[in-house]
């Protein structure tokens, strides 16, 4: 999901005349969430034989629309990395999931906001397992299949010289002439962002035949994007993206949420569900604004296992906090 | 190697009388493939060659080759061609993924275009340079709209949907069309009167000319928006295909320059004894004949930029080969014999366009230079 | 008349200074807008990233304007290989349409019409993505002689690595052709009085091939011949697949143009000439060396220029397969990195107009000194 992003391009699109009515009173007055989402990224993004879009970028749009409307009413607008900053300055669509990694100089130079980390990526290797690879520093003297695009050239130069190994790029233009060359076995490794490389190989035959190693060279915290100059819909995706954090923590689940709402006794997840406490109207929203999102959406356990469990992708560094991972929900109170 | 003849040997097909045919082709076989011992070997060498290219070949492509159904179960492996694939993406490789309801907007596109552009290469119609605007101002404008959409009730379909054979068309025709204008003023500056339009002109078309037509469509994908007032963007496929229409315009300019000076002095000073202004005598008298003279060299340059608009598929637009590209490394069709039977199949598509278009213009040169013998 | 054209010329050179004045200021706006640094410093920053074929040495601690070198390197590399195998084989293709075996002449028409009016990055791809997966893997290598290894990772070759440095090789490559041309030059200046012919064949590979060899056993020399490591093989010379594909796919498409140009070369000599080197009782080798070579040279080199061009410039389609050319190392890999489209756009340009010129002013050259010749 390293999208090929570079600097440059992103920059282009810059400084346009931003749009001056909030954003939540705009999309209630249109009735639908125009959610920008970059198409075919396996995991991500993807259409089912029925026509109906799915993916964990699918679920973000989904998560910010189930907190507006309480139910699914998104226009998704295909756009390129390239195309959805503009999109995003000029008011073509009010969120765009794929932002990317959280740099400083997207933060910065780009006049819009992250709404928090929802996932940590990295830049793994994709390896034969009859190679006898099981670590990165096994790969000394390899010939690595690589695509053209933001730093992942510069990460593993970096790696393979601060380790005193040598290796032979292979350089694409693109990641899937990259992963094809691999595949016919032009190349001992493939590197890539590890999460978007699995899901491009999972209908590969003979995908047992391959493993994409733990190890990342490199981090990649990615987030969403929406305007700078709306706090109040900024706070309205951070927090709908962080009930879902929340709900895992407090265990609430897609499935259990009608039960524990009704039963449950703890006093912030009845805020959480807008049992008290009045937390929606806060941001505008309906008071049962989360309930609807782990209704519709679900916790992020949900997500992961709807979108990467099938590409055989363990949860590592996206665990819980209490599991070792670095996903911590902020506190409803 | 064998020694060069001319090709026309009056020895190379006797027919003595009083042969029968089996007598005949005995001796025509002895003195065309054996009459040295030189030519025995060569005869052999080149019928071992074709025996281990075009019988596996013909084995792999057609004979052992799988035929039925559209998935990829029906090609289990990859020892032969997997025509499936092709039917399953055959769509895709003439339509890209435009959508699939509104495709008949490109069949009546491309319907219009062959009939704008047919009589151009029709040697007998006598009308061409009246259809050169019809061909360069309006079917782009229908072109456009059609196939773009957003008025008049159609649907709206994003540049970047368009692909397969659609945009090789698309581009060859529209490049080819916006690029002829320019190459006349561009032949005319380089043959002007006026010193520096000369020189600019000059430099202008050798620039270009030396640069690969990669290079141009990355100058106009990356550069395009620095040189644009701010605010103003232009769609990616836009820009290539002004990059290709600038490439193009050069190369087309030379082909014409070559024609303009064939012209013979004569008709200049005629078309000025009438007392016919500058481009009264260009456009009435110097460029009809210089468009007949120069249409082998425009056509066969129309068949190199009908090869070269693949480059597209680097910067990203899915030509034909690109959506081949594309679909070859689908997953699902990864171990099957799809890669090579997509290569193979667009081979043939580019093949048959180009070889044709090639035919007609070795007949129109063959054609001019019977004139010129006269 | 005059007055008009000053005019004119006036006019055109106030619209052109008016265009490039707004291109020029809407650029510096839109760079300024863009926050884009546009100083030339960018090319002696670290490159940082790795590149898989150099010629010389190269590594990420490199500058980019040593990148940048490499990458130019790789490029005329490709460029010179696949313009020496064109060459070579469109004369023969060109050579076997004239011959008067029926099956040989018919075979290179159709090898003509085939491979011309396919375009050529199709045929690259062919060769890249269908045979390179026809190719072994490297544990099953095609091995020659046990030095020669050929496998989808490329073609490993024997390195020839003189101890004393390749200097003595030049040094003695410089003296071989400087002997050659100075014992032609007075074979040339005696051939008159003492009636013998120059027959350069013989003398010229002589020569060099003797004093190359010397030269060698001199410089002692080792051996590096590819070994096989943990992945594939490693040392002496290796030849990438996308190298391999680019050269094969290149030659045997320009092969097309090249040989319809030798044999229309060759077509174009009259008969008489053909004839008369016959009545002078010249063998036949010495009559296509002497008499229909040079001859046919002269209309075969102008249009043969055109193709060397298109050849040079079709060289920026390894972009499309991984191989570390000037397009895809500079435009591709180096403008992620710093993003100084400007110029970067603006160095490929220069280097490809300036070697498209240096290969057009070659071939003039070369056409104006043999046409002078036969002229004297």
């Amino acid at each position: 999901m390293v999208k090929i992003t570079t600097c440059f391009s992103i920059l282009i699109f810059l400084c346009l005349p931003a749009v001056d009515a909030g954003t939540l009173e705009e999309v209630r007055e249109r009735g639908i969430l125009r959610c920008g989402i970059v198409e075919s990224s396996p995991g991500f993004s993807s259409i089912d034989d029925s026509g109906q879009r799915f993916g964990f970028d699918i679920d973000h749009c989904k998560t910010i629309s189930a907190a507006v409307f309480g139910e699914i009413r998104i226009e998704y607008i295909p756009v390129t990395p390239h195309t959805a900053f503009t999109l995003l300055q000029s008011g073509g669509i009010d969120i765009f999931p794929d932002g990317a990694t959280w740099s400083f100089v997207r933060d910065v130079a780009l006049g819009l906001d992250y709404t928090g980390v929802y996932l940590y990526a990295g830049q793994g290797f994709l390896v034969r397992k009859d190679a006898g690879v099981s670590s990165v520093k096994d790969l000394d003297g390899a010939t690595i299949c690589i695509a053209q695009g933001t730093t992942l050239e510069q990460n593993i130069a970096d790696y393979f010289d601060n380790h005193g190994m040598t290796y032979t790029p292979v350089t694409f233009a693109d990641i899937d002439k990259g992963l094809q060359a691999y595949h016919a076995d032009r190349c001992d490794a493939f590197t890539n962002e590890r999460l978007s490389t699995a899901g491009r190989i999972i209908n590969w035959p003979g995908r047992d035949e391959h493993v994409i190693l733990d190890e990342v060279i490199s981090k990649e915290p990615f987030g969403a994007l929406v305007r700078q100059d709306d706090p109040r819909w900024r706070d309205i995706a951070l927090w709908s993206f962080n009930v879902r954090f929340a709900a895992e923590e407090l265990g609430i689940s897609q499935e259990n949420v009608d039960d524990v709402r009704k039963n449950s006794q703890n006093t912030e997840t009845q805020r959480l569900l807008g049992v008290h406490g009045g937390f929606g109207e806060k941001l505008g929203l309906s008071n049962d604004w989360a309930y609807h999102i782990i209704k519709l959406v679900g916790n992020y356990a949900d997500m992961w296992e709807r979108n990467f469990t099938p590409l055989g992708l363990e949860r590592g560094l996206n665990a819980s906090w209490k599991e070792g991972g670095l996903h911590s929900a902020l506190p409803f109170r | 190697m064998t020694m060069p003849v001319e090709t026309n040997s009056p020895s190379s097909f006797p027919r003595r009388r009083g042969r029968t045919l089996f007598q005949g082709c005995l001796s025509w076989i002895r003195e065309n493939l054996f009459s040295s011992p030189l030519n025995v070997a060569l005869t052999l060498a080149c019928g071992y060659l074709v025996a281990i290219t075009f019988i596996p070949l013909v084995n792999w492509l057609i004979i052992d080759a799988y035929w039925a159904g559209t998935t990829p179960q029906d090609c289990p492996d990859k020892t032969a061609a997997c025509w499936p694939f092709i039917r399953a993406r055959f769509d895709q490789f003439m339509y890209g993924l435009y959508p699939v309801e509104e495709r008949w907007r490109v069949n009546l596109g491309i319907g219009l275009a062959i009939l704008f552009t047919l009589p151009l290469f029709l040697p007998r119609f006598p009308h061409k340079l009246r259809l050169l605007p019809l061909l360069i101002v309006i079917y782009p404008l229908i072109g456009i709209g059609l196939f773009s959409g957003g008025q008049f009730g159609l649907a709206y379909v994003d540049t970047g949907k368009w692909g397969g054979f659609f945009l090789t068309i698309v581009t060859a025709v529209f490049v080819l069309s916006t690029s002829l204008p320019f190459a006349v003023l561009l032949a005319l500056g380089r043959r002007s009167s006026i010193p520096l339009l000369r020189v600019c002109c000059a430099t202008w078309i050798e620039l270009w000319r030396s640069v690969p037509a990669l290079v141009v469509l990355f100058v106009a994908i990356i550069m395009f928006p620095l040189f644009m007032p701010e605010g103003l963007e232009t769609d990616k496929l836009l820009r290539a295909l002004i990059a290709l229409t600038l490439l193009m315009s050069c190369y087309m300019a030379e082909a014409l320059r070559g024609a303009l000076q064939s012209i013979p002095k004569g008709q200049y000073e005629a078309a000025e004894a009438l007392g016919l202004g500058y481009w009264q005598r260009t456009f009435s008298v110097i460029l009809p004949q210089a468009i007949t003279v120069a249409l082998p060299q425009i056509t066969s340059n129309f068949i190199g930029l009908f090869k070269e608009t693949t480059v597209l598929l680097i910067i990203g637009l899915f030509d034909l080969l690109g959506m081949v590209q594309n679909a070859a490394s689908d997953p699902a069709w990864l171990s099957q014999g799809a890669s090579a039977t997509g290569y193979l199949f667009a081979a043939l598509f580019f093949w048959m366009f180009c070889f044709s278009l090639s035919r007609y213009s070795a007949y129109l040169e063959k054609k001019s230079s019977l004139y010129k013998n006269v | 008349m005059m007055k008009r054209d000053i005019v004119y010329q006036v006019v055109l050179l106030a619209i052109i200074a008016g265009v490039a004045a707004l291109i020029i200021s809407a650029t510096q706006t839109n760079l300024a807008r863009l926050n884009v640094d546009s100083s030339i410093d960018f090319l002696w920053k670290r490159a940082g990233f790795e590149i898989g074929q150099k010629l010389i040495p190269y590594s990420a601690d490199s500058t980019i304007a040593h990148a940048f070198i490499v990458a130019l390197l790789n490029t005329l590399l490709l460029a010179c290989t696949a313009i020496v195998c064109a060459s070579f084989l469109g004369s023969i293709i060109g050579l076997a349409r004239l011959s008067d075996n029926w099956l040989v002449a018919r075979l290179a028409a159709v090898y003509i019409e085939i491979f011309r009016n396919i375009p050529s990055l199709l045929q690259i791809f062919f060769w890249y993505f269908v045979a390179l997966r026809a190719l072994p893997r490297t544990d099953e290598s095609i091995e020659f002689f046990n030095c020669v290894f050929l496998n989808n990772r490329g073609l490993f070759l024997p390195a020839i690595n003189p101890e004393q440095g390749w200097s003595w090789l030049a040094a003695a490559l410089i003296f071989a052709w400087a002997a050659v041309y100075f014992l032609k030059k007075r074979e040339r200046r005696q051939s008159p009085e003492s009636g013998k012919t120059w027959t350069p064949g013989s003398w010229s590979l002589l020569i060099p091939a003797v004093i190359v060899s010397a030269g060698i056993l001199l410089a002692d020399v080792s051996v590096q011949t590819p070994q096989e490591t943990r992945f594939g093989y490693s040392g002496g010379i290796v030849l990438m697949p996308e190298f391999l594909s680019l050269v094969v796919g290149l030659s045997m498409y320009n092969a097309t143009y090249i040989g319809e140009i030798v044999r229309s070369g060759f077509t174009s000599i009259p008969r008489g000439q053909t004839e008369a080197a016959d009545s002078l009782g010249l063998p036949r080798h010495l009559t296509i060396r002497l008499v229909l070579f040079p001859q046919a040279l002269r209309v075969i080199i102008p249009p043969l220029t055109t193709v060397y061009l298109n050849l040079f410039k079709s060289t920026s389609l390894a972009a499309a397969i991984a191989y570390p050319e000037v397009v895809s190392v500079f435009v591709g890999t180096v403008n992620n990195l710093v993003g100084q489209p400007v110029f970067i756009m603006a160095m490929t340009m220069v280097v490809y107009v300036f070697i498209s010129l240096c290969i057009a002013l070659f071939l003039n050259w070369h056409n104006r000194k043999i046409a002078l010749t036969v002229a004297s």
